[in-house]
């Protein structure tokens, strides 16, 4: 790849002069923009890879905006959504922000709250497209663990002493110390509170529920 | 007689034996002979005995002082008593003492003059009855040629006393009676001439019998009843036996020309001066215009059924042709030529008319119609009658040359929703209380059809107020989508305007980019404009306007409608009215459509609660100097926390029947009014809706 892909907002609404105008104005900010009339068009374009952003409609024909931003979250970080109404629904705007939109905007909408909100998607696309590859770089090395010594992570970063793993897992203390030395080594941790940001990032459960 | 011998007879002897014999045989013969008249003379004085004691007259043989010496059977009988105690008592005893003088007389008669004598006594019969009895008596004369005895006939003339005396009654009763009748009585011979004339007659005629009597009766018979009165006196001259009279109608006439109906009986009395014919006459005049008045009735009522039935099941299309074929009816029934029906409007101002052939229109008779509207019967019977402020009215009736005119109110609960107009062309008439009673009716018929007419409007009326009920209902089910659809347009104008100004600060400007992006705009507008004209289309109703309200009117209103019902659910209703409310403005019916959904909800409300203590309130209040405000307040369960925020919802409803609709339907009217509906529980239970109206302002 060569640098940083660029920000894509893309805006899915069923009508075209809307879509039009919205288009302009997305771009006129400085944007790339990929305009869809309906969610299943969208769908069917291949997933951008680089941070990116949906304007969405929540009343369209076909699948609505609410149902789009389920189907996308079930898909990987994918792009925040800011949400275009043409009409106050204090139910559908709840359920849009708990889904994690970026913004349930009223139609028409002035251009500089439509444009902070993108802003705002971006960035956190951005963020979001980081921290997910931080994390798919953390479940790489977890993966080359072995069972045991993944056991060992496991209750390592919970703050357990060795004599209290040998415990719990049955072996000697001096075996903990074996796997203990060798998961610093695979995960490419230099100290204990490291490796512990490495769980945590990594998403690691601890066996203590 | 000599002895005869035994020895031989001589021939002398002989002889003398045969002599005897025959002597014998014929002494023989006379004693039968002597024998057999003895018994004829027995057989005969028997008879006269039975005859003398069976003759129907009663005899007595009296002696000078009235001893009765001898009775026949029937004279016992007539005086009741026993024959033997009858013998040797004098007569007097059984005589009436008033008659004791006159039987002496008579007796003292018989003896002196010795030739038939009659006299009239009256017996005691019995405890208490007396008899009449005919004396008849002559003398006997004894073998010295001395009269010591009388024979005396009886003969019991009671009932022929009676007889006379009563027909002397009955010709007293009868004279009366042809005297003091009421019928006219008048008697004619047979060549037609009036013999007597009863007073009852000499009225009816106007006519003196003494000037009657010895000429024709003719001149009191109309020719054309002449015929049949001459053929009925001839018919009963013709008949063999006296006719039972002839009964039958006939024209009389008075002695001044005057004519009038009679009934009349004639019939022959038998009478030794001739043939007589009673002729008994009874003026009908009255009976008739009974009849008369009686079959105008009939007919009258026949029509005003006929109408009512006629206008009974009418639809607003049939309305003008049936209207007009009930004024023929009327005009025809009346018999006059013009006929015509006004209808008022509400504000008292002639708003229709109909009349036979167009005579009469609207703005014609502007006099009269101010006189229906006063509840005056108006009636002209001639056109000097008309004040002169009735200038109009007057050119009218010369323009349509109707002359006289009959006019009356028609009323319906208490007001005057028209008037129904009556006009001759011909000779001018005067007006009877008959035909006012008659016009009185049939404008009854009128009114009613003309109240029917008018709910039928308001009946049509209220539908069209529904359906545009039912119309905002779906406006509001249709607010979402239309709002929707014109922020589309309104969305992408302002993105483009955005857009543009943006494009514009870049240097270059892409002048194409800026020209297409005013160009949507442009059209973006046009839809936006289109959906607007698409709402504004929704929302047209022919008779919805704004005007002047007066709130207390119109919750008065909504009470009056509801008060059959608020009865009916044993609920009181209360009105609590603020005194001069300012007017605000509105639509009359949709704002009556508010008050009356609220009112049918407290009604609703209070169904379960105790009937004693079912109130409802209903009340106007000036809410500020800008608004004004009605609420209604029930004494129910009150209104659930849970459903206080939904009640104003469409489709929400806490009752088993009911679609929800009604308090959505009237926040939406109070909210297009720029009022807010409101609900409260009450802290003594029961709850308060409550609608606020914006005070108007702006003239109409």
């Amino acid at each position: 790849m060569t640098g940083p892909p660029a920000p894509l907002v893309f805006i899915v609404d069923d009508d075209r002069s809307v879509r039009k105008s919205l288009a302009r104005l997305i771009r006129a900010a400085g944007y790339d923009v990929e305009a869809f009339a309906s969610a299943r068009e969208f769908l069917a374009r291949p997933p951008y890879d680089g941070p990116c952003c949906l304007v969405l409609d929540v009343r369209m024909p076909g699948l609505t905006g609410l149902e789009l931003q389920e189907t996308l979250a079930t898909a990987g970080p994918g792009c925040p959504i800011v949400f275009l109404t043409g009409y106050r629904d204090v139910r559908a705007s709840v359920k849009a922000m708990k889904g994690g939109a970026i913004d349930f905007l009223i139609k028409p909408v002035n251009d500089e709250d439509l444009l902070r909100a993108i802003e705002r998607a971006v960035t956190k696309a951005r963020q979001t497209r980081r921290e997910w590859a931080r994390t798919t770089e953390i479940h790489e090395r977890i993966k080359i663990l072995t069972p045991r010594e993944a056991e060992v992570f496991a209750l390592v970063v919970t703050g357990m002493l060795n004599k209290q793993i040998a415990a719990e897992l049955g072996v000697s203390e001096k075996m903990i110390k074996v796997h203990r030395g060798r998961v610093m080594e695979k995960m490419l941790a230099g100290s204990l509170a490291e490796l512990v940001r490495l769980a945590d990032e990594g998403g690691v459960a601890s066996p203590h529920s | 007689m000599r002895k005869p011998r035994a020895q031989p007879r001589t021939e002398a002897q002989k002889r003398l034996v045969h002599e005897l014999r025959v002597q014998q045989l014929e002494l023989e013969r006379q004693n039968e002979q002597i024998r057999s008249t003895q018994h004829e003379l027995e057989a005969e004085r028997d008879r006269v005995a039975d005859l003398y004691q069976l003759a129907p007259v009663a005899h007595l043989t009296l002696d000078r002082v009235g001893t009765i010496v001898e009775a026949t059977v029937l004279a016992v009988a007539l005086l009741g008593v026993d024959r033997r105690r009858l013998t040797r008592r004098r007569l007097h005893e059984l005589v009436v003492p008033a008659d004791w003088a006159t039987l002496s007389r008579h007796l003292a008669d018989v003896f002196a003059g010795a030739a038939r004598r009659t006299c009239d006594l009256r017996i005691v019969k019995g405890r208490d009855t007396a008899r009449l009895v005919r004396v008849s008596s002559v003398a006997v004369p004894d073998a010295e040629g001395q009269s010591t005895r009388c024979r005396t006939a009886l003969m019991d003339i009671t009932e022929r006393k009676q007889a006379e005396e009563g027909l002397k009654d009955s010709r007293a009763q009868f004279e009366s009676i042809v005297t003091s009748a009421l019928d006219a009585i008048v008697t004619v011979s047979e060549d037609g001439r009036v013999v007597l004339m009863n007073p009852a007659a000499e009225q009816m005629f106007g006519c003196k019998a003494a000037t009657a009597i010895g000429h024709a009766f003719d001149r009191f018979v109309q020719e054309s009843s002449r015929q049949w009165y001459r053929a009925a006196i001839v018919a009963d001259a013709d008949a063999i036996s006296p006719a039972p009279g002839r009964l039958g109608a006939m024209a009389a006439r008075r002695a001044d020309g005057t004519e009038f109906p009679v009934e009349a009986s004639i019939s022959e009395v038998a009478d030794n001066r001739g043939r007589l014919f009673t002729v008994i006459l009874r003026d009908v005049s009255a009976r008739q215009r009974a009849e008369h008045a009686l079959a105008e009735r009939l007919r009258l009522e026949q029509l005003v059924t006929h109408l009512a039935m006629a206008f009974g099941h009418l639809s607003t299309v049939e309305f003008d042709q049936e209207v007009q074929r009930g004024l023929r009816a009327v005009v025809g029934f009346l018999e006059v030529e013009r006929g015509g029906l006004i209808e008022f409007s509400p504000d008292g101002k002639v708003a229709r008319c109909w009349a036979i052939e167009e005579w009469m229109d609207v703005g014609d008779f502007p006099w009269m119609a101010a006189r229906l509207q006063r509840r005056d019967f108006v009636t002209v019977s001639r056109l000097e009658e008309l004040p002169d402020e009735a200038v109009v009215d007057r050119g009218s009736y010369l323009r349509c040359r109707v002359k006289p005119q009959v006019a009356v109110p028609l009323e319906v609960g208490g007001k005057v929703v028209g008037g129904l107009v009556f006009s001759t062309v011909g000779a001018e008439r005067a007006t009877s209380d008959e035909l006012m009673q008659q016009l009185h009716l049939l404008g009854e018929v009128f009114a009613n059809l003309l109240s029917r007419k008018q709910t039928e409007l308001d009946l049509q009326k209220l539908r069209q107020d529904l359906a545009h009920v039912n119309r905002v209902a779906t406006i509001g089910a249709l607010t979402t989508s239309l709002s929707h659809e014109l922020n589309q347009p309104l969305t992408a104008i302002l993105s483009n305007a955005q857009a543009a100004q943006r494009l514009i600060e870049v240097d270059p400007m892409d002048l194409g980019e800026v020209r297409e992006i005013l160009k949507d705009i442009v059209e973006d507008d046009k839809r936006a404009g289109a959906v607007i004209h698409r709402l504004r289309d929704l929302l047209r109703k022919g008779s919805l306007d704004f005007t002047d309200l007066d709130v207390n009117e119109l919750v008065g209103d909504v009470a009056r409608l509801v008060s059959g019902d608020v009865a009916l659910r044993h609920v009181s209703l209360r009105l609590e009215l603020a005194p001069e409310l300012p007017r605000v403005r509105g639509d009359r019916v949709q704002l009556q459509q508010v008050v009356l959904n609220l009112v049918l909800n407290g009604l609703d409300a209070m169904q379960e609660s105790a009937a004693r203590g079912r109130t409802l309130v209903l009340r106007t209040a000036k809410e500020s100097s800008a608004a004004v405000r009605v609420a209604t307040r029930d004494s129910g369960a009150g209104i659930d926390a849970a459903d206080l925020d939904h009640i104003f919802h469409a489709f929400y409803t806490t009752k088993s029947a009911g679609l929800g609709m009604g308090l959505a339907i009237a926040r939406s009217i109070v909210e297009a009014h720029g009022g807010r509906l409101t609900a409260e529980n009450n802290p003594d239970g029961g709850a308060t809706f409550s609608f606020t109206l914006p005070v108007g302002e702006e003239g109409p």
